[in-house]
């Protein structure tokens, strides 16, 4: 505690140099938590969407990065009705739209009667003629638009039969048509971005979790054995793979940013070392060991990690609220505080703390008490 | 009386690494336990080498330093051996400027295992002992010169170290604190039996020490 009290009287000493240092970790690890924040929750909010569909597996175009690049032949599905175990198929077209200038909405377009429908808490009407839009309760607050209004997409007059709510915050904030007009109007006829399959050993009481991935993993694999245009997934990890592209670009414009404030650290610590050459020097004289002087150090350091954690991941979520109001991103990303993730950015930051610390550490041990002593 | 020798420095050399400048020539010299000794002589003439050679911070180019029949070196590398048996007073008092005297005092302690009453209890005793127990919780950068070494010399104490070595205790201080500070060199050397091994250029009243070493060009005049 002693020493503890020691470290945050030389903070205090020197006020503004320790703010400084503090807001500029704090702001690295704001844009390290808001971005990656933001992909995090994008990822889960495209979770939320199939498993609130109960979907259990997703076949798309092979190798594209992400599902909004897939587009496959809707006839397809007739060949993966016959497969063992797939109960329903329920086909896909996503389409990514600007209704107003820079607002978009996700248009999705789904086949009337298929199982997508059965959990939507819809109130109106379902789909039932060509030029019939469902509309999410998010959407239809950004659009301003209720039961029986009328919408224009791409030319094209709807009608709003029904506003619907769902659990995914992407549907929510998304528009759904039958399938065959959002082809017609993405000019795509008979081509789909996904299958959705469920399969009928979802709720079979007989099988354990192992025995349902086994099988799982066998449709999988008769899937990709028969189609080498297309490729399938279970729905976990058919969500991850676009996202480590992403994933990578967010660490490496982090890792700029840690390295920035990794140098800041050193700086600071290292001036504070140098400024205190005689008070260290004096401390290894009276008998102090090396390793306290060093965890001296380390732990000023790593304070300054702390502190700069804790405020930046109160600055990350408030800057992540900020873009989450952009009409380019709007409704699809919900803001969601993850326990884990902020665990993992505070130990972020006291790893960025202690590395920070170890040269300016190794510095303050270097002194020589004699080299103090002979100078005075 | 047989007083036992606490420190040893046998046929001590010092000469700086450039090689050119000869600290200490050959000395040899014994320093009693409970004796106050001091290490008189001008500027330059290696009375502060000497005594950095004798508290272990140094070491001599040839010739040998013992504590208590040990070699200093040796004896250092023991863990806690500094802290229990060496206190340092210097002219600057090297003091934590944004410490409190409480903190500045309780440092040496941070290296014994102690509870934190134990600490606190020490820490106040040696300041009632100086004598400035209404400073306690001052900032040492609100204290007087003479209040400032006054804290130096509880830092030393605070441990119950064997010696306490002294450079230029009193070279920043008026005559009136500097005979306070004499003063209270000898009282704690005689309530305490504290070895004290004091350097200075000025001539010190003979009441305020057992012994006295002049030295002159790194060796002892005689």
């Amino acid at each position: 505690m002693f020493l503890i009290r020691i470290i945050f009287k030389n903070l205090w000493h020197q006020r503004a140099r320790s703010i400084l240092t503090i807001l500029g970790v704090s702001i690295s690890i704001a844009a390290f938590v808001s971005l990656r924040g933001l992909t995090d929750n994008l990822e889960n909010a495209l979770q939320t969407t199939y498993k609130a569909r109960g979907s259990d597996l997703v076949v798309m175009e092979k190798s594209t990065l992400d599902i909004f690049a897939s587009s496959i032949d809707q006839k397809n599905a007739i060949v993966l009705r016959t497969i063992p175990h797939v109960r329903k198929i329920a086909p896909v077209l996503m389409y990514y739209y600007a209704l107003k200038f820079k607002e978009y909405f996700m248009l999705f377009g789904w086949e009337p009667g298929t199982y997508l429908f059965e959990d939507l808490k819809i109130k109106g009407d379902q789909l039932r003629g060509d030029h019939d839009a469902l509309i999410g309760s998010f959407a239809a607050k950004r659009l301003n638009k209720t039961v029986g209004d009328r919408i224009k997409i791409r030319g094209e007059d709807f009608r709003i039969c029904g506003v619907f709510q769902s659990l995914s915050m992407i549907e929510d904030g998304g528009i759904i048509l039958p399938l065959s007009t959002l082809q017609k109007i993405k000019k795509t006829p008979g081509k789909v971005t996904a299958m959705n399959l469920r399969l009928d050993i979802r709720d079979s009481v007989k099988l354990d979790t192992a025995q349902r991935q086994a099988i799982s993993k066998q449709i999988q694999d008769k899937i990709n054995a028969e189609f080498p245009d297309l490729e399938v997934k279970d729905v976990q990890n058919f969500i991850s793979t676009p996202f480590t592209v992403v994933f990578s670009f967010t660490w490496a414009i982090s890792a700029v940013v840690f390295l920035i404030v990794i140098m800041g650290i050193i700086n600071t610590m290292t001036t504070a070392v140098l400024e205190r050459t005689k008070e260290i020097g004096i401390l290894l004289a009276i008998g102090w060991r090396k390793s306290r002087i060093v965890l001296m150090v380390l732990l000023e350091s790593v304070i300054y990690g702390f502190l700069g954690g804790i405020i930046g991941i109160i600055l990350g979520y408030g800057m992540m609220k900020v873009l989450l109001t952009f009409p380019a991103i709007e409704g699809f990303i919900e803001m969601r505080y993850d326990i884990i993730f902020i665990s993992k950015s505070l130990g972020l930051s006291l790893l960025v703390g202690s590395l920070a610390g170890i040269y300016p550490a190794l510095k303050a041990i270097s002194i020589q008490p004699i080299e103090v002593l002979r100078n005075e | 009386m047989n007083k036992s020798v606490i420190l040893e420095a046998r046929k001590v050399v010092k000469v700086y690494s450039d090689g050119h400048v000869r600290a200490l020539d050959g000395i040899s010299l014994q320093v009693f336990a409970g004796e106050i000794l001091v290490l008189r002589g001008p500027s330059g003439c290696g009375k502060s080498t000497l005594m950095h050679l004798l508290g272990g911070l140094d070491i001599p180019t040839s010739g040998e330093v013992l504590f208590n029949g040990l070699p200093i070196q040796d004896a250092c590398r023991v863990k806690g051996f500094r802290v229990r048996n060496m206190g340092f007073v210097f002219q600057s008092f090297y003091l934590w400027q944004n410490l409190s005297v409480l903190e500045n005092v309780m440092l040496p302690l941070a290296e014994m295992s102690m509870s934190r009453k134990d600490r606190l209890n020490r820490v106040k005793e040696i300041i009632d002992v100086v004598g400035i127990s209404d400073k306690l919780k001052a900032s040492v950068k609100n204290l007087s010169m003479g209040q400032r070494q006054r804290v130096a010399v509880a830092r030393a104490l605070v441990a119950r170290p064997a010696v306490i070595f002294a450079d230029e205790p009193t070279g920043s201080l008026d005559s009136k604190n500097t005979e306070n500070i004499l003063q209270l060199f000898r009282r704690i050397n005689k309530e305490r039996q504290v070895t004290i091994a004091m350097v200075t250029h000025e001539n010190v009243l003979s009441e305020y020490y057992d012994r006295q070493v002049e030295i002159l060009d790194g060796k002892i005049r005689t």
